[in-house]
This record gives C-alpha cells, structure tokens and sequence, in this order.
C-alpha cells in the first residue's frame, strides 16, 4: 500500500495492531501540534461529532455519571474553586466562586446558561468546539447545572453558527434518547433540561446582562450590576453563565483531575487556554496551550510565523475589548494578570496577527467602526463617544478637503481629544462593552503613537493601507504616454495627449490608486 | 442500510451499558478489550473509512465539494466505505483536510484535498 505522491500528506493516528507509513509523522509529533496541550480540542476533528458512542468510547459522560453518584453539588463547587478555574469568555472570573453564589442562594429554580454568542472579530473557538465535540459542552453543562442546582438550562448561540446549532441539537437528541437529559436521571431524583436559544446576531448579547434580556424576550440591553445574575438573573431567579470553552473544560476536572489541571498554567491562571489563529501567518487554526505559554511561541513554534518573509508588526489580542502586543511584549507569559499589566486581555482569546503591511491607525478605526455599530444605545457616552471617535478616525486617514490651518487645527484637537473622551466612556459606561470600547484605539496610540503622529502632521500611512493620504504623481521621465492609466482613472484626472508625458490634476485626483497598478513602465509615483 | 440497522441495536447495548457502568460502578472504566469498544472506537475497522474534515472551516475551504465528490466515487464504484464528517481539528490552514483509515494501517491525515481523490 502507498501513499499518492501528488497530495499534501499531513501526519498519522498510531493505532494498536495497526501498520504504520513511513515517513509520515505521528499526530502528536506534528509540528502544530507538538507543542499543543488539548484538553477542550482533544476529540475535535477526531471524532464524529454527532456519535455519541464514539463519546462514550473514549471515556464521555462518565465524570458526569461519576459526580452525581458519588459527589454532593458543594463538593463539584468546591473542586472547581480549588482547580482554579478561571471564565474562559474573557473577564476571567473565578468559575467555583462563582457557582458558589449561586449553590447557597435559595431559590425554587436556578438557571444555567451556556454563552455561545461569539461575537469577537476574528474569535471562533466556541463554533470549533460546538461543531467538532458537542457532547463535550453537553456534559460539562450538565455538571456546572448539578453543581449549582439548576435543572433548566440555556444555550445562548449566534443564528451565525448554522452548524454548531444543528450538531448541537442532534447531541442534545442522542442525549435525551440515553436518558442522560430528562427527568430523574438515572434515578438520581435529579432534573435536566436544556433548551437552544438562538440569538439575533447582537455583539452587547454577549454581555451577561444583555444576554438575559434577551432570553426573556426583551431587548439586548444591559442592566445594572448589582444584583449580580447568580443572586438574580433570568426571571429573576439565580442564573449562572458560563462561556463554552470554561463549560467544556469542567470533564478534564471533575470529578478526579483536580490537581491534575492545577499543575498546568500559571501561578493564578490554570489550565489551557485555546486561541484562534488568524490575519498574517503562516498556519491559521485552533491552538490549545497551557496557560504561561508565550505569545512568541504560540505565533512563531506553532503557527509557522509571518507568512511571505514580512516583519511581525503586532498582534490584535481579545478583539474590539483588547489591546495589541508589540515585537517587545511577545515574551509575556500568557496569563490573565500579566496580559492586563500590558493593557491588553485574555478576551475570548482570539489572536489577529499583523505584519508591516497593516496600518495601525485603519486596525484601530476598524474596531472603532464595529463597535460603534454595536454599543446599544443605552449609556450616551458609549453611543455618542464611540461614534465621534470614528469620525476623528476618519478624520485623519482622509486627506484634507482644503489645507486651511483652521482644519490642520481640527485635526489636531480631535487627537488630543481620542485619549480623553477613551478614558471618559470607559469610566461612564455600564457594560463590558462601554468600558472596553476605547481600548483598541488606546491601545493603538500606546504603542504606535508615531503611526498616529504621521497620519496626523504628515498625512502620510507608512503602510500604505490608508490610501486617500497618498500623493500620486507622474515621473515624466518614464511616461511613455501609452493612455493607459488616462483611459482607466475613474475621474478623468489625468490628461496628457498620445505618446507624450501625462500628469495628474491633483483636486480630480481621489487617490484610489488605479493608475499605479495599470501603468507597464513604473512611471506612477506614490509619495 | 440495512448494515447500520444492525450496528445501531450493538452500539445502544454499548452505550445503555456503559452508562450504567459509569452510574452504578464509578470506579469501573470502559472495557478496552471488548469487541464492541474496538468497533465503535474504530481501534477495528472491517472496511475502509474516510474522515472528512467538514466544520465551518472545512466547508469555508471547500469540503462540501470534497465530500460530494467522495460520495460520488463511491457510488459510482460501488464500494462499501465509511464517510464520517469530523469537526475542525485546528488546522484550519490546511483545510479541507482528509483522514483515511484502511483496516490494519494506521489512520492517515491528507491536508487541501480538493475535489480530487
């Protein structure tokens, strides 16, 4: 038996009683994955995801079975409060603490909702887990329920993940079927019960609160905390929302891996942590580490680095609620404190990586722009502030319309003003959302203060991302006068007869560029 | 079809059974060296399976064709394999990635596999 020459051969499974190929690597020496500790992702894209006796076959449900024979609901709280458990989805609050509240409020009912609304750009960690293991997610929510008190629960995810819905559901199916969902679970006197509920597509639903409401059938509105969810939450009773990945983590823990998990990570961060991979490098994908790992590792050992030779620029961290980690801070540990001492965040964990190619100020208004749609309207200085630090985003990677002192002098105040008015909605805003929303552009300005100050005093993009601050001109020596670039300009701004030197009239000139790419002799200059 | 019949009513003994294992003995663990655990963990295949890599990444890259054209050869050649959609492994990179497992081979990964075979 041979392997076809003409295909890209990736790495093998070793199997008992089972021949191997040559030359061919073993999964676990592969170089993606060598480095990787997968615990969440560990039967991701290895399983079929909608058997559930492959699950069982490697061991599934049986912490679940286990902990509810053996184990009382403080006993799970107190595991995980001891394993050190921090919330996945970004805040990176103790999870047993949190149970906690929950476990020793009284209440007739108690909810458990599973956070699947993965809004971040650039974030698909929870999609990848519910669409490659979603019995994982099953029972690590019919353990945080059990813990907790819950018999109802929710899971809260985008109508974006077509797939992970329907694979969620036929989990949940096969789940009812076996009786591991229902009434009287084996004849533990425990109840189970959970119920999809797809979200409309809202970044602020992410936010616990929001979230809710949504549930609830209100609007996606934030509401001030406290009474914290665990005390009073959906319907007003005792709620508890966990993000997937913290969810599909509880299995590794309970009822046996305790200390097993403790001796990963870092001194106040546990366990692993997945990253999603993409923008400018070589292998874009899921990356399962343990906590301390460096971001230099994760970018450089395990994703292959930057891809066409370009130089590292930075790496956008958590989405529109991070920062960005330069070239000198790619030697941070990863870790929910240390990430923090850098103005960055663990957010959900999704990594867009940049090279020299990306313009800081364009990533910065990006953001901007995303999360001026998506702030709800409730606290002025989110809706409001927002939008104004679009427009002095906008601002200054346009050109000027008249080169008056009077704009120059606009420009400017407007800059002084991005850091105040960040530091003012960050204060003043209710939600997660207000008060992260100026950290992209903070954080930008921290450390690429020199980009900003050129696009400022300069009107120049050094990437050349921001292309209405380019100047074009023609370098008359080399123009052949072949009307190519005349014909094609969408303006009609550049003249010149046949077979002689053309030139640009500059106010006609709306810098898109086109010129540059369809002139044969090199003979467009930008500057 | 009919085959799958037969193999639903042994993987429901496997899981009915298992899962009362797991409440009633907590301190069992799965049998490893059962027949039905080889079969369902695929540690013993007696025809050939192909994993198809088909999370929204996979599909993003093309795995919808990939897997129709899979299906297609083996309709068309009138071969008894496995087709068994996975989710993403991680590599989303390498994508649409491509697992076959022939019985007494070890089971194999093959990255950007496009419509061809």
């Amino acid at each position: 038996m041979e392997i076809p020459t003409d295909i890209e051969t990736l790495y093998q499974f070793p199997t008992e009683n089972s021949r191997s190929w040559e030359s061919v690597l073993n999964f676990t020496d592969y170089p993606y994955f060598k480095n990787q500790k997968r615990f969440v992702l560990q039967n991701c894209g290895i399983l079929n995801p909608v058997s559930i006796a492959e699950y069982i076959a490697f061991g599934g449900y049986s912490s679940y079975l286990k902990t509810i024979k053996s184990n009382k609901p403080n006993e799970v709280c107190e595991m995980v409060e001891e394993s050190g458990l921090r919330g996945r989805g970004g805040g990176g609050f103790t999870t047993g603490t949190k149970w906690k509240f929950a476990h020793n409020t009284e209440a007739d009912q108690k909810y458990l909702i599973c956070n699947a609304d993965e809004g971040d750009p650039g974030a698909f960690m929870d999609r990848a887990v519910i669409e490659g293991d979603p019995h994982r997610l099953l029972e690590g929510m019919m353990l945080a329920a059990y813990a907790i008190g819950a018999s109802k629960s929710y899971v809260y995810i985008r109508a974006e993940y077509p797939l992970a819905i329907k694979r969620l559901k036929i989990a949940i199916e096969q789940a009812k079927k076996y009786g591991l969902i229902g009434e009287n679970i084996f004849g533990s006197e425990i109840d189970f019960e959970i119920k999809v509920k797809v979200g409309a597509g809202a970044f602020v639903c992410g936010e616990e609160t929001a979230l809710i409401n949504s549930i609830e059938g209100k609007r996606g509105m934030p509401k001030p905390r406290p009474p914290f969810p665990a005390v009073k939450g959906l319907f007003g009773k005792p709620t508890i929302i966990n993000n997937v990945e913290t969810l599909s983590c509880l299995r590794e823990i309970i009822p046996t891996g305790v200390e097993e998990f403790k001796a990963i990570g870092t001194e106040r961060s546990k366990g692993t942590k997945v990253f999603a991979l993409s923008g400018k490098v070589n292998l874009t994908g899921l990356v399962e580490v343990p906590m301390g790992t460096t971001i230099r590792e994760v970018i450089f050992d395990i994703a292959g680095g930057i891809p066409n030779n370009k130089k590292f620029k930075s790496v956008q961290i958590g989405g529109p609620s991070g920062g960005c980690i330069t070239e000198e801070n790619l030697d941070i540990e990863v870790d929910y404190d240390s990430l923090i001492s850098i103005g960055a965040m663990m957010g959900s964990g999704g990594l867009v990586v940049m090279d020299e190619d990306t313009c800081m100020v364009d990533v910065a208004k990006f953001f901007m722009d995303f999360i001026q749609r998506e702030s709800c309207g409730k606290c002025i200085p989110c809706r409001e502030g927002t939008r104004r630090m679009l427009e002095i985003l906008e601002d200054i990677t346009h050109k000027p319309v008249t080169s008056s002192e009077n704009e120059a002098l606009e420009r400017f105040k407007g800059v002084t003003q991005l850091e105040k008015l960040g530091k003012v909605i960050k204060e003043t805003s209710l939600c997660g959302l207000g008060q992260t929303a100026p950290n992209p552009v903070l954080s930008t300005i921290k450390w690429f203060r020199e980009e900003y100050e050129e696009h400022i005093f300069d009107r120049k993009c050094r990437a050349n991302v921001c292309t209405e601050l380019r100047t074009f001109t023609i370098d008359v020596d080399n123009c052949t006068g072949c009307t190519v670039c005349a014909k094609k300009c969408p303006t009609d701004a550049i003249i010149g007869s046949r077979k002689t030197p053309h030139f640009i009239v500059e106010d006609k000139c709306i810098s898109c560029g086109t010129c540059y790419d369809v002139c044969k002799f090199n003979s467009i200059v930008i500057s | 079809m009919s085959k799958k019949q037969g193999g639903k009513t042994m993987t429901d003994k496997f899981i009915n059974t298992n899962l009362g294992l797991f409440y009633n003995k907590p301190d069992n663990s799965i049998k490893t060296e059962s027949e039905d655990y080889k079969v369902i963990s695929r540690h013993k295949i007696n025809k050939p399976v192909v994993f198809v890599g088909a999370g929204t990444c996979g599909y993003g890259a093309g795995a919808g064709k990939t897997l129709e054209s899979v299906k297609n050869y083996i309709h068309t050649k009138k071969i008894d394999i496995d087709v068994v959609e996975l989710g993403c492994i991680g590599l989303c990179a390498a994508e649409p990635i491509v697992d076959v497992q022939i019985p007494g081979f070890n089971r194999i990964a093959f990255g950007h596999v496009t419509e061809k075979k």
